[in-house]
């Protein structure tokens, strides 16, 4: 009995040994594996706006425009476009040796039918400005706005979010509601095409052989150079990181910033950083009376100390803002005019704001003025958003302010500050210009103009940004506006994040966009 | 005390270290050497020292205190939502099993709630109500209440059943008194024990909905947490998460031995599953 | 027995209308709305209004459950709001994965824990025993996750024998156990101590019944006694429990497959009550009610015919 017993043992251990020699195999040659925390869970571009879609959409589609990594507009499936001199009408020249992944051949009626499908979902928002589409012919189509506004080449650039990415309309037309959502009917014109799906667990893409009208800031502009693409989901952070060093896959596009500085010293691995378009910020919510006072509000940005939140949130990889806007994004003020006007760390000068402001500390160092404690509540939609705010709240406690911190879901969070429960709450945002400024305009109000702040100068800025046709005018007007809200303290900025991707070292030439990611993926390949 | 765990050692080795534990926990604000909120930032990450026992989490903060803290919580959370359990299901349990109208809807209702799978049952109600201990309490406490419910309607029949209940029904005692007199005390054992059982379990899935993001709000300190927060550290740092994660083991591996040792001296035959 | 069965079926067809009514409410009060989650962060509250129609949302709550239960009953449990699926190929892709992880699960808490338990029973008060008791306690009282990260921990990171998780690249292939290793041990976990305190408990009364005391009095070998005689009327709670146990880790298996991003029924459900996605929700825990009552059904009826002591009237 003990013999046999110890047998056994022998065994298995031999056994799991060799399963563990199996198990450093690395990643297929042939094939880019990404890893990422969410899903995706449909293809058709304009459905839905959530990350996950619009970056597989990417390298599945393409649109008439596309912007490159600085802001620069390119052209894409459209090859040069002309506008009328009032700025209603706008007419693209497709080329014509574009097909799509089916074999057909794209025609501007490809183009209409998107067009008009978009304007009927949800994301339509984008195109507000857009009267009609007009096939002028089958490689010119013609787009007529009702009023015209500078914008309208950014909002159907693929870098919008990539819902303008053309689907093949027969397709689309045959496969109706499950177009974008059974593999087989998935057909666009980009580099990519699916060729496998399971839902919550992967994406498998091929590159397409006949792609040759790649954009011109890529060096390579024909077929893809990895042979195959897997994007898998990996929820866990610690799990993806794992991945990464086990060469499970090759590239973690959400890398934890917590793992981060271990992977950059582990051989064969490279970590990347790539500044973002942000302009993260707390918001204030302007209709609470406890906050309608300016120098409550300048007190509370006096508080903050943006060097801390990077240590401690990201773990140092982050960057301390100047005012709202990344020096990236455009429509931002220079850096050395912002740091003049915007509130930095200086609680002597919160202290006495407040002081001024008539609140004096009670018993338990909270302030009070009245009666009232000066005590809020911050809502927040992210587990690593509660982290930022618990060191907000650590922070205003110095200077004699209470928070309460909520953690929603993102429904639920979206549901209590629309109807403006909240007194401040952080807020993402992420874009390539200052366009994102619509969230604070009136017409935005309840949502997602969540400051509840309906501001006659922030409108007007606005307006002269949206429908001026002299682009200095325009970035002036974002300027001023962005000015206004730091002295008048509307939000207060937070750090500016960052992508933080791992790679290993057999990915070469990864080119990486400023909101997007990885984008289309020409360049990069995969070397032995 | 004594005669009731005599010879079951490990019954009174978990109950040494559950006082231990209830000691430590009411006696934080006394014990804990920081401020479980205090943020040092430049000592984020500490190992165990003597400064900090147990090291430091991510903000810096004193992880022994957060323990400490957190175990106020965490126990509060389980106590309090098997007595919504015990209580809610007693009473439908007694309804059921006194008042014959009510025995089938009642017991209906309870085979609904007990084919929803509990951590999905859990989920769901967190997700209505908003986030919070309260609700924590409720989201957990629900589980408790069909198993409860049965436990006592089953102790109410077969005492109902006793020559000297049916005597007592003869003579013409008011229900209340009935209850209160014979059920009662009947069915008493049994639900202690399992009390005690379901303690151990909620404190789990209690620790479970706040390691899912579902349970107590940053930055309040809670078991599960805390083990939530620091498992990103894992490889860095695994002390964050591992503290807490051990302080859950230690409490619910406690509150089982001590269940065993009363199941025992009591005598109470349980279905594992219930 | 017939009749029995009948009753029991009517149970659960009220058990099952239950659920989907508790369900098809709980979800209608989680605060959010779908519509305008699928109509993305950009969209005019016309728009969301648009979109809530379309999909029916603006009907009384009644009506919407009336419409429900009718297409139930056809089959159709809707459509998910998010990927446009019908909610059953949802169901269909992810169930499987889930059984999967489930069913082998159970294979490991069941063998283990009936090893362990009968072991226990027949050193009665050994160190062994003893051992073993403590460790299916220590088992019992481990919190899922901690167990999960312990496991990566020890296994992927720092052993860097087994994969961190996902799910099995193919169905037939070493790779596909190695990514089942990890998650199975995480849910069998509990059930192993439970499985293990269960037998030793239950061994240990058959052994005194007087049915093993005739065998052993017989003069039958101890050996043929404990695992002929007693064992095999030990099984039948045992048996029992992990029938139960069953449905129990289906429910249970939404941490572990979070943990090791394991593409089951569990994480569809998690994201889909993120997303607000109500058919999926409904559709997806009315089915797990479905499978959790039907095994039920099914272990009641297996256990009488295992006991011919046990009567349905």
């Amino acid at each position: 009995m003990r013999a046999r017993l110890r047998f056994l043992l022998t065994l298995s251990l031999t056994a799991t040994v060799a399963w563990g020699g199996a198990a450093l195999a690395a990643t297929p040659d042939d094939t880019l594996v990404i890893g990422y925390n969410r899903a995706a869970n449909n293809l058709h571009p304009g459905v839905n706006a959530s990350l996950p879609n619009i970056w597989a959409n990417m390298l599945i589609y393409d649109s008439l425009v596309i912007h490159d990594a600085q802001g620069k507009a390119h052209p894409a499936l459209a090859k040069r476009w002309e506008v009328s001199k009032d700025g209603l009408v706008w007419t693209f020249y497709l080329r014509d040796d574009v097909k799509f992944h089916s074999g057909r051949k794209l025609t501007a009626t490809d183009v209409k039918a998107h067009f008009d499908l978009w304007k009927t979902m949800p994301t339509a928002t984008k195109i507000a400005a857009l009267e009609k589409t007009d096939v002028v012919n089958d490689t010119t189509v013609r787009f007529t706005l009702k009023n015209p506004t500078l914008v309208f080449l950014s909002m159907i650039s693929q870098t919008e979010w990539s819902y303008s990415g053309i689907p093949d309309s027969e397709a689309v037309k045959k496969y109706g509601q499950d177009y974008g959502v059974l593999p087989e009917s998935i057909s666009g014109t980009g580099p990519f095409k699916v060729t496998g799906w399971v839902r919550n667990d992967r994406i498998e893409l091929a590159r397409n052989p006949d792609y040759k009208w790649g954009p011109a800031f890529y060096k390579n502009q024909g077929p893809a150079r990895v042979e195959k693409v897997m994007i898998k989901t990996i929820t866990e952070e610690a799990a993806r990181s794992a991945a990464l060093e086990r060469n499970e896959i090759d590239m973690d596009i959400s890398l934890s910033e917590k793992d981060a500085p271990r992977l950059a010293k582990t051989k064969g691995l490279r970590v990347i950083l790539q500044p973002k378009n942000t302009a993260h910020h707390i918001g204030f919510n302007h209709d609470k009376p406890l906050l309608k006072d300016t120098r409550v509000r300048l007190a509370l940005m006096y508080a903050i100390d943006q060097k801390a939140i990077v240590e401690a949130v990201y773990n140092g990889y982050a960057t301390p803002s100047v005012g709202l806007w990344a020096t990236t994004v455009e429509g931002h003020s220079p850096p050395a005019e912002m740091a003049k006007i915007a509130p930095s760390y200086n609680p002597a000068r919160a202290r006495q704001l407040l002081d001024e402001a008539g609140w004096k500390p009670g018993s338990d160092g909270i302030r009070m003025k009245d009666g009232q404690r000066l005590s809020f509540t911050a809502y927040g939609y992210s587990e690593q958003q509660a982290n930022l705010l618990s060191v907000v709240q650590q922070q205003w406690r110095e200077i004699g302010a209470e928070s309460q911190l909520r953690q929603l879901e993102y429904a639920a969070w979206q549901k209590a500050v629309t109807a403006g429960e909240h007194d401040t709450s952080y807020t993402d945002g992420t874009h390539s210009t200052a366009d994102l400024s619509y969230w604070w305009v009136c017409k935005s109000m309840p949502y997602p103009n969540i400051l509840k702040r309906c501001d006659e100068a922030t409108d007007r800025y606005f307006e002269i940004t949206q429908t001026t046709l002299d682009p200095k005018k325009r970035i002036q007007a974002f300027q001023d506006m962005e000015k206004d809200f730091m002295r008048r303290a509307a939000m207060i900025p937070m750090p500016h994040t960052q992508w933080v991707v791992g790679t290993s070292d057999r990915v070469a030439d990864l080119e990486l966009h400023p909101i997007h990611g990885y984008f289309k993926l020409l360049d990069a390949r995969k070397t032995k | 005390m004594n005669s009731l765990f005599r010879g079951r050692y490990l019954a009174v080795a978990g109950l040494a270290c559950l006082l231990v534990f209830v000691a430590g926990v009411l006696l934080a604000p006394w014990i804990a050497p920081y401020d479980p909120q205090r943020q040092v930032i430049a000592e984020r990450l500490q190992g165990p020292s003597a400064k900090h026992w147990l090291g430091t989490d991510q903000f810096g903060r004193d992880i022994f205190s957060r323990v400490l803290y957190g175990g106020q919580v965490s126990l509060g959370i389980a106590l309090l939502s098997v007595l919504l359990g015990l209580v809610v299901g007693g009473l439908l349990g007694l309804g059921a099993g006194y008042f014959r109208r009510l025995d089938g809807p009642v017991m209906r209702a309870m085979d609904v709630l007990l084919s929803f799978p509990a951590v999905l049952l859990a989920i769901m109600v967190v997700t209505i109500l908003r986030p919070g201990i309260l609700t924590v309490i409720i989201a957990v406490g629900v589980r408790s209440i069909p198993a409860f419910a049965r436990m006592v309607r089953g102790a109410v029949l077969v005492v109902r059943s006793l020559p000297y209940a049916e005597a007592a029904a003869a003579i013409g005692a008011s229900h209340l008194r009935t209850i209160t007199r014979t059920i009662v005390p009947n069915s008493l054992p049994p639900v202690l024990v399992f009390s005690t059982l379901q303690i151990a379990n909620n404190i789990l899935l209690a620790a479970i909905l706040s390691y899912l993001g579902l349970g107590i709000q940053p930055p309040g300190a809670e078991w599960g947490l805390m083990v939530s927060q620091g498992r990103g550290w894992l490889r860095d740092a695994p002390h964050v998460a591992m503290m807490p994660g051990l302080a859950i083991f230690a409490v619910v591996l406690a509150v089982n031995m001590v269940g065993d040792g009363l199941r025992d001296r009591l005598d109470v035959k349980l279905k594992e599953s219930a | 027995m017939l009749g029995y069965i009948a009753r029991r079926l009517r149970a659960t067809v009220f058990v099952l209308v239950g659920v989907s009514a508790l369900v098809f409410v709980m979800v209608r009060l989680i605060p959010g709305d779908p519509a305008l989650i699928l109509a993305g962060v950009d969209a005019s509250r016309e728009q969301a209004a648009e979109v809530r129609r379309g999909l029916g949302l603006d009907q009384p709550i009644w009506v919407q459950y009336a419409r429900y239960v009718r297409r139930a009953v056809e089959g159709d449990l809707g459509k998910s709001i998010h990927s446009r699926r019908p909610v059953w190929r949802e169901i269909r892709d992810h169930f499987p994965a889930t059984l999967e992880l489930t069913m082998v699960s159970l294979a490991l808490a069941g063998a283990l824990g009936i090893v362990v338990g009968v072991v226990s029973a027949v050193r009665r008060g050994s160190a062994l025993d003893s051992l073993a008791m403590v460790g299916s306690l220590a088992g019992v009282s481990m919190p899922i996750f901690l167990l999960g990260v312990l496991l990566i921990w020890l296994f992927s990171l720092y052993l860097g024998l087994l994969p961190t998780g996902g799910s099995p690249p193919c169905l037939f292939c070493v790779d596909h156990l190695r990514h089942l290793v990890l998650p199975a041990i995480t849910l069998a976990g509990v059930s192993v101590g439970m499985v293990a305190r269960l037998t030793r408990s239950t061994m240990l009364e058959v052994i005194h019944e007087d049915f093993v005391r005739t065998a052993r009095a017989k003069g039958l070998a101890e050996r043929l006694v404990i695992y002929k005689h007693a064992l095999r009327n030990a099984m039948i709670p045992v048996v029992t429990y992990m029938g139960l146990q069953f449905g129990v880790l289906l429910g249970g298996a939404v941490v572990t497959e979070q943990i090791f991003s394991w593409p089951g029924m569990g994480r569809m459900l998690v994201e889909a009550i993120e997303s607000r996605d109500y058919p999926v929700i409904q559709g997806a825990i009315l089915f797990m009610a479905a499978v959790f009552v039907a095994i039920n059904l099914l272990v009641d009826l297996l256990y009488g015919w295992l006991d011919p002591r046990i009567s349905y009237e």
